[in-house]
């Protein structure tokens, strides 16, 4: 064997190996350079895109602070919860995070003493008079309030202005009306309401809407576990009125195999009628690009009784972690939580902010809608009841709701699914 | 001589018309979803089985950027790189330890190696996310290297030490006498003379660290850090209905496979055969 | 100097035993990185499956088999168990013989040999999720392929909700891992029938054996010990699928496709660590049971044969 040809060999080989390292490594450099920013927020929230633009325009304005800005939207609700939990408690999270639920979810975060108590900073900066009361009660967890509502979604149905003067129907009012506009919407051969549930997460929350507005405070007794699901007669009306948007022929076809942003494609087609929807989707169809003009209404409650003029509640609240640089954090939030900003956010993207603002007639049509009747009927928004739900059962939730839809199960029959998945759950913590 | 020629192609002719439809069947769905990458919204709600009239190279510039597909594709081209130039180091000198030298434990610990091979990758997710943030390893790049080179030795401890039990042992006798030290006679010997079995073996552990999905989804939390089938999935969930984005997104992801599967197929299928039937 | 070379029957025979520490200084970094990251969590997995211990807090508290008793009492779990073996039993007879035959016609043709190997190997090479999204859009009921091409071929009365509808649900994600997992067996195939003597082929054409004498008599048996590795391939693919089914269905509708990585991923999403342990550690226990008595038995069967 030739030593001198085997060496000179070997420090070729080992010229590439080194090459292909130090590539390796002055790449590895590069990425983790821009960690050297004083705020990281992390971001569970569904604005994308947009986020990024008002980012860059804080790192313009701003020289002593700059922000990274990460999505870590990814799978389901509960997964990505669990994720940010962990990340917390290890101290290997974010500085700030966006689009937080709160309700339940916040609870466990304060739980585990991550988050910043944000009372004094609240009084301090004024905060405390510009935020609505009902939305505050949300973010206050034993007399201490640990978030701060960004934005409010308030869920409502979007129609195709088009079909709705083609066959001469009114915006409905009532339950009835609301049946009546479905069932001549079926007789031109459209869809009126638009349902993909395949993927889990839209099924929960559907038949909970329509449960909640029914039952009112009810629900949310049986959501906390005060009240059995299956002496809640009111829950079971709204999951009958749900159960008949398919039985009836209302929803379009196959809701079990599309998913909810697939069903949304069937609206934009002008196959379906109606959708119900958040503000959030004033942005999504106008990158759609239908071609028919889009109008909003409330969805009447199934049960007027329960004075829930419709469902919704905070979109996405802004928390702080315990090891965040206090300062910065603050003057982050500050910015974001400026008029200025909201109304910006308000006018390219439709965020309808939680804190109160007036909204400028010069927007978009459907936008000033939605925000002045939000802003109107802010006190009878109901509120994410999924919030309420330990993950595990809204995860059974969701598949049960899922058996509904698919024929396996009747209303009664789920709700007694329910009801075990909830007290298994129960006993075993 | 001409007679039985022909008679021979005529036998083999029901066996290529199977093959032919085999493969058209095979294959519809990925030119399908190529062509459906170049077509607007409109032609793939209206005609899903047509061809793109015009072609809409706009759909993958959109993603590229629009959608921080050029950062995905980074991550997975950093992770998957030093993981299979790790995976080959580790695994060629733990083999040739286990093939060619003698020391108390080898059967055992190659077993231990062994091992696992057999357990499902469910078995151990909890622990791993837990030791993950013990070790600050979760939620970067570096970490899922880690995992993806452990996961990712087994096998290739396996298939190498089978190759090196080959080698003729005057070989490195012949090198004992020249002087030459065991290091320096893997190093200068052993890994030249192997190289058309690392190229298989780093082609098939490319393969699987490209396409892992499972434990990034699980360790991976910043849109920044995210490889390519994990920002498929968070990209679905914001474009799901821009059909043809999402088209040109799953390209984005396959199309690194599938030159590579080109240009070094034979490696690849190698790789598999021969970790499989020794 | 030779005696630095330790090779198998090379030991010098000193009167003095020295341990030599290179061999363990070439296996450490492997063991070290292996142990951490890959067997220890395995280990502690089922070491921590006998606590209470959800990630978050510290403390573990031993509750002994709790964990097992909810488990093995959990419809949920042999539902998502009872999903595997389904798929285990489709898994080693459809993408199994499809890549047997397709390899046997390979083998049979003389141009194009190549060319065919590679284009059916193909879906092979992608990942679960570009699988999964690649299917999600054939099964798609509106802008899908699959229903209009059925129309077009005059199978219409076969179309339906492929995803959708609860009893075929766990079918049609089985026909996306066909689609992605048979060239692999085809490829095994391929290389154990090259590996097999020509001259016992051209022994069974002179005996005017035919084409399914030639596969049953020769071929088949020949590749006994191919069979045997590509079934335990899919044994393990088959109890371990995950990607597939997680993208295409949830594991729905009503748990309908649910299989236990999916079953133990919702479970960790849940915080149910405990749970989610003791369901990995019982299909550990299951795999490593079907998958080491399933090569016993072959070797068995070819030893007393």
């Amino acid at each position: 064997m030739n030593m001198f040809y085997g060496s000179k060999r070997a420090r070729r080989f080992a010229l590439v190996c080194l090459s292909v390292l130090l590539i390796c490594m002055l790449s590895f450099s590069a990425v983790k350079a821009q960690d050297s920013a004083d705020i990281l927020i992390w971001s569970l929230g569904y604005s994308g895109d947009y986020d990024d633009v008002l980012v860059e325009r804080f790192n313009e304005e701003h020289d002593d602070v700059q922000i990274i800005f990460e999505d870590v939207l990814t799978g389901t609700f509960t997964e990505n919860n669990q994720k940010v939990r962990i990340a917390l408690d290890n101290e290997a999270g974010p500085h700030v995070l966006g689009g937080v639920d709160v309700g339940a979810n916040l609870q466990a975060l304060v739980s585990t003493g991550q988050v910043r108590d944000l009372t004094e900073y609240y009084r301090a900066s004024g905060l405390i008079d510009r935020i609505p009361a009902n939305l505050l009660s949300q973010v206050t967890v034993e007399g201490r309030i640990y978030a701060i509502p960004q934005n409010i979604e308030s869920v409502g149905v979007f129609y195709n202005k088009d079909v709705f003067a083609e066959l001469e129907l009114e915006v409905p009012s009532t339950t009835e009306e609301y049946v009546d506009v479905l069932e001549a919407v079926k007789d031109a051969g459209y869809y009126g309401y638009t349902m993909g549930l395949a993927g889990g997460w839209p099924s929960a929350l559907m038949a909970s809407m329509f449960m909640y507005s029914s039952a009112g405070s009810e629900y949310i007794d049986v959501l906390s576990g005060m009240q059995p699901w299956t002496d809640c007669d009111n829950c079971l009306d709204g999951l009958n009125a749900f159960y008949g948007m398919v039985a009836n022929g209302y929803a379009n076809p196959e809701p079990l195999g599309i998913d909810y942003d697939q069903s949304l494609d069937l609206f934009y087609q002008g196959i379906n009628v109606m959708v119900l929807n958040g503000p959030w989707f004033i942005a999504a169809s106008a990158s759609a690009e239908p071609d028919f003009e889009i109008g909003f209404f409330y969805l009447p409650a199934v049960n007027p009784a329960t004075d829930i003029k419709t469902l919704g509640g905070i979109g996405g609240s802004i928390i702080i972690t315990e090891y965040a640089p206090i300062d910065a954090a603050f003057k982050v939030v500050e910015w974001l939580t400026s008029e200025e900003v909201a109304v910006q956010a308000l006018r390219d993207v439709s965020v309808i902010p939680a804190f109160s603002i007036e909204a400028p007639e010069d927007i978009a049509p459907l936008t000033y809608q939605i925000a002045t009747e939000t802003a109107a009927n802010i006190d009878k928004i109901g509120f994410w009841p999924v919030t309420y739900l330990p993950p595990k059962v809204f995860g059974d939730m969701n598949q049960i709701v899922q058996g509904m839809i698919g024929g396996m199960l009747t209303p009664e029959e789920l709700l007694s699914e329910m009801q075990e998945a909830h007290s298994t759950y129960l006993a075993e913590n | 001589m001409e007679f039985l020629s022909r008679s021979r192609r005529m036998r083999s002719l029901p066996f290529y018309l199977v093959l032919i439809i085999a493969t058209v069947i095979t294959l519809v769905p990925i030119v399908w979803v190529f062509s459906s990458a170049l077509k607007s919204n409109k032609e793939i709600r209206e005609n899903p089985l047509a061809l793109p009239g015009e072609w809409q190279f706009q759909n993958y510039i959109d993603a590229w950027f629009g959608a921080s597909f050029d950062q995905y594709f980074f991550n997975s081209i950093f992770i998957t790189v030093t993981s299979v130039g790790l995976v080959l180091f580790l695994s060629s000198l733990a083999a040739y330890a286990f093939a060619k030298m003698r020391f108390p434990g080898n059967q055992m610990i190659f077993f231990v190696f062994l091992v696992g091979m057999a357990f499902p990758l469910s078995a151990k997710l909890g622990p791993l996310l837990s030791l993950m943030y013990e070790l600050n390893l979760a939620n970067s790049r570096f970490g899922l290297i880690l995992v993806y080179v452990a996961g990712s030795l087994p096998f290739a401890i396996l298939m190498l030490r089978a190759f090196f039990q080959g080698f003729p042992q005057e070989l490195e006798d012949s090198a004992a006498l020249d002087g030459c030290s065991r290091f320096q006679f893997y190093w200068r010997i052993l890994l030249p003379l192997s190289k058309p079995s690392l190229m298989a073996l780093g082609i098939f552990v490319f393969m699987g660290t490209w396409n892992e999905f499972f434990q990034a989804l699980l360790l991976i939390n910043e849109d920044s850090k995210r490889t390519l089938p994990l920002g498929l999935t968070a990209f679905q969930d914001e474009y799901f209905t821009d059909f043809a984005l999402s088209f040109a997104g799953i390209n984005i992801t396959a199309v690194p496979v599938i030159i590579v599967y080109i240009m070094f197929q034979r490696n690849l299928i190698e790789g598999i055969t021969v970790g499989s039937l020794k | 100097m030779a005696h630095s070379l330790n090779g198998p029957g090379q030991r010098a025979a000193g009167p003095r035993f020295r341990l030599d520490l290179m061999p363990y200084l070439f296996i450490l970094p492997a063991v070290v990185i292996y142990v951490v990251f890959n067997l220890g969590p395995v280990l502690a997995s089922f070491f921590l499956s006998f606590f209470r211990w959800d990630l978050l807090t510290p403390t573990t508290e031993f509750i002994g088999v709790d964990h097992y008793n909810f488990i093995l009492n959990d419809d949920r779990f042999w539902n998502a168990l009872g999903h595997n073996f389904i798929f285990l039993g489709l898994a080693v007879v459809i993408p199994v013989s499809l890549g047997l035959f397709l390899a046997v016609f390979i083998y049979e043709i003389r141009r194009g040999r190549v060319f065919f190997r590679a284009a059916l190997f193909l879906p092979a090479i992608f990942s679960g999720v570009v699988i999964a999204y690649v299917w999600k859009w054939i099964y798609h009921p509106f802008a899908g392929v699959l229903n209009p091409t059925l129309e077009l071929v005059g199978l219409g009365a076969f179309t339906q909700s492929w995803l959708g509808d609860h009893h075929i649900a766990l079918y049609s994600t089985f026909i996306a891992y066909t689609w992605a997992s048979f060239g692999y067996s085809m490829v095994i195939f391929l290389a154990g029938l090259q590996d097999i003597p020509t001259d016992i082929f051209d022994a069974a054409r002179v005996d005017g054996a035919n084409f399914r004498q030639k596969l049953f008599r020769i071929t088949i048996p020949c590749l006994y010990d191919v069979f045997t590795f590509v079934i335990t391939l899919r044994i393990f693919t088959a109890m371990g699928i995950f990607g597939v089914i997680y993208i295409l269905t949830g594991g729905g509708p009503f748990y309908s496709s649910d299989v236990i990585d999916i079953y133990v991923f919702r479970m960790i999403g849940n915080f149910e660590m405990g749970w989610a342990t003791a369901a990995a550690a019982v299909n550990t226990v299951v795999v490593v049971f079907i998958s080491t008595s399933f090569i016993k038995w072959r070797e068995w069967r070819s030893w007393s044969s």
